[in-house]
């Protein structure tokens, strides 16, 4: 199928990102304020007992991952509507929160679920580091900071279409968002894989930039990651259309 | 796609990207420091986003890179070598209890008192 190559599609992810540089950044922000608020307002002190504690951490770590996966789903809307050429507002960001709950929360549930699996041995070693500052900076500390990384790219590669599928077919079955992505991405993860490493000079700039370039970087990610998902969904169509 | 919309924005972010290079270079020579480590990437990121569908980057986003590389260089040399002079300057004796007298004239602490604060702070 002719796929746009990673460069054509950071174009569009370009051309996008000019026409709505405000939004596309200003989303980008209002998303990471929320995702901080949310955090800070769940993180307080644990019990003595580590099993307790433990049960708690994941409890909570399970439930921020819903909510902040539901504003997740937002996000992505905006950058697709952005990409599709419609004029999208700030507010999209809250859309799940009022129209296709149930699935919404099914998906951030799963998504939710695999994130606080691939946690467990951060959480782990956190809960038995607390107290002591310079432990965060261990060798365990880092393989399992390293091994949450990789899973939850890995849930992202094997899922990426779940939540952009779910703006455009809003009314299936949940179920079908997670089989169908996974359908989807079928000899497209390679593609996609290197359309995301293709980013990371530019996330060490942004990094450079003590975080604040991260801001127009992560937007600009989202912008082809968008393009990435309509170009994927065209060349489909236009497959079909040949077959008919 | 519009495209006179398409250019009026692009040349928008570019100057924007160009103004920020400005404000690195300002940041260079009169802040010597940690704020263009701010500033520059910032300018090279939109720079690159004004690139749009277009093969080059416009003049101006090209300019604001250049500017901002050469800000980034300034600024990490000068750096570099303040943090040299300064170690070399512990290593002197005679240097070394000058500041300490300097330090002690100004906040009531020597520069020890401020290096042991600082490491059991650390600690």
């Amino acid at each position: 199928m002719p796929y746009k190559s990673a460069r054509e599609l950071r174009a569009d992810a370009r051309v996008s990102m000019l026409n709505h540089m405000s939004l596309a950044v200003g989303a980008m922000l209002l998303y990471m304020l929320l995702v901080l608020v949310i955090t800070e307002i769940t993180s307080f002190s644990l019990p003595q007992n580590f099993f307790a504690a433990f049960l708690i951490s994941i409890l909570v770590n399970f439930l921020v991952a819903i909510i902040v996966g539901i504003i997740h789903l937002g996000l992505k809307s905006v950058y697709l509507e952005m990409q599709v050429g419609s004029q999208p507002k700030l507010f999209a960001l809250f859309r799940y929160f009022r129209e296709s709950q149930n699935s919404a929360v099914v998906i951030s549930g799963f998504f939710g679920l695999l994130d606080t699996l691939v946690s467990i041995p951060l959480l782990v070693l956190l809960l038995g580091a607390e107290g002591s500052a310079f432990s965060a900076f261990s060798l365990p500390m880092l393989l399992a900071f390293l091994f949450r990384s990789l899973g939850q790219f890995l849930v992202r590669v094997f899922f990426f279409p779940a939540p952009y599928l779910l703006m455009d077919f809003p009314n299936l079955p949940p179920a079908s968002f997670l089989r169908s992505s996974t359908r989807l991405m079928q000899g497209r993860r390679k593609d996609y894989i290197l359309l995301t490493l293709s980013f990371i000079p530019l996330h060490l700039l942004g990094l450079l930039s003590f975080g604040i370039g991260s801001f127009w970087v992560m937007s600009y990610q989202e912008c082809a990651c968008a393009a990435f998902y309509k170009d994927m969904i065209t060349a489909r169509q236009k497959k079909r259309g040949r077959q008919e | 796609m519009d495209m006179s919309l398409y250019r009026f924005n692009q040349a928008k972010q570019a100057r924007l990207a160009f103004l920020i290079s400005l404000a690195a270079v300002f940041s260079t020579v009169f802040m010597t420091g940690l704020t263009c480590y701010f500033i520059a990437p910032l300018s090279i990121i939109i720079a690159l986003i004004s690139r749009g569908a277009d093969p080059v980057l416009p003049r101006q986003a090209k300019t604001a890179v250049l500017i901002s590389v050469i800000a980034l260089a300034v600024n990490t040399v000068l750096l570099g070598f303040t943090f040299i002079q300064f170690t070399k300057m512990l290593a002197d004796p005679v240097q070394r209890e000058l500041l300490n007298e300097t330090l002690y004239k100004q906040y009531g602490l020597t520069l020890d008192d401020f290096l042991q604060r600082a490491g059991n702070l650390l600690r």
